[in-house]
């Protein structure tokens, strides 16, 4: 079991098992249930924590995170690729590529789920791309 | 020839659009297709219907919101989209939410609350944003909701 607190956002987090949820209910004001495929509860969410629990406790068990605000502009795949005027799948190739030379970017939300990027994740992709182009390498580029 | 002549302009608008969003363009005469049948405009200066107007509205609207992302808070970024990693998968229903909300209601402490049918899923997806409307701080397939909607 995991717990994190949220402090920016004040939200409580109690994971009671590490597995992603497909569903949720929200069973009382601000507690959120989340559930995984054969309904077992995998995590609690309390909304306006500090308002709802006593967190004097949980916090000496508690992740503390101190989370801001601040809006960050986050792009799927899909939304990289029609910035670019390219297909999904040479964003993902890029992305791989870029991973195996050690500059992994996007968050991978599950083993199977798509990617997400920040805006200046983004950036780095372009540059990428805009560095290596597509198809054989230029004759002076082979011959210096 | 129903509500006059067409603008060359507006032809010539049109079938930028068209060619940006790599819409098939063929026909004689620089035509403009959809689907290969459906004609929006002609440089003959044909004047299109109010459906096709429509859909030409659709696919602006479309090709505006094009590459855009969405604005989330850390906690949406870090924890949300970790823990229902579905939300990640139907990324345009949750832009969508925030435009289009089968039903919206502003929660007490100002958060607002947005939801939106999925049909791939059946179910209701739920989006709270910050009180600005547009800062996406929370998301989850809604299992009441869903319930309560099917009923009705």
């Amino acid at each position: 079991m995991k717990i994190e607190y949220w402090a920016g956002s004040d939200m409580l987090n109690i994971h009671l098992v590490e597995r992603p949820s497909i569903e949720s209910e929200e069973v009382a004001d601000d507690f959120v249930f989340d559930y995984d495929e054969q309904g077992r509860v995998v995590c609690i969410e309390v909304a306006n924590a500090s308002e709802r629990v006593d967190l004097s406790e949980i916090k000496k068990q508690a992740v503390v995170i101190q989370d801001s605000m601040e809006p960050v502009e986050i792009f799927s795949v899909r939304e990289v690729a029609d910035q670019l005027g390219v297909g999904v799948r040479a964003i993902q190739k890029t992305l791989k590529q870029m991973a195996d030379a050690g500059q992994a970017v996007g968050k991978r939300t599950g083993q199977t789920s798509s990617i997400y990027l920040w805006a200046d994740q983004v950036e780095q992709v372009k540059q990428w791309r805009a560095q290596r182009r597509p198809g054989r390498p230029r004759k002076e580029e082979v011959l210096g | 020839m129903l509500f006059g002549e067409v603008p060359p302009a507006f032809v010539a608008g049109l079938q930028f659009l068209a060619h940006r969003l790599q819409v098939a363009q063929g026909g004689v005469d620089g035509e403009v297709y959809i689907t290969g049948r459906l004609c929006l405009a002609s440089s003959d200066r044909t004047v299109p219907s109010p459906a096709s107007l429509v859909l030409l509205f659709a696919i602006a609207y479309c090709y505006v919101n094009k590459g855009s992302g969405v604005k989330a808070t850390a906690y949406y970024r870090n924890s949300v989209l970790v823990r229902r990693p579905e939300l990640a998968t139907y990324a345009a229903y949750v832009k969508q939410a925030l435009l289009e909300p089968v039903e919206a209601q502003v929660q007490p402490d100002g958060r607002i609350r947005h939801w939106i049918y999925v049909p791939e899923e059946k179910k209701y997806l739920r989006i709270v944003t910050l009180a600005d409307g547009e800062t996406v701080h929370n998301g989850m397939f809604d299992s009441a909701f869903t319930r309560r909607a099917t009923q009705k």
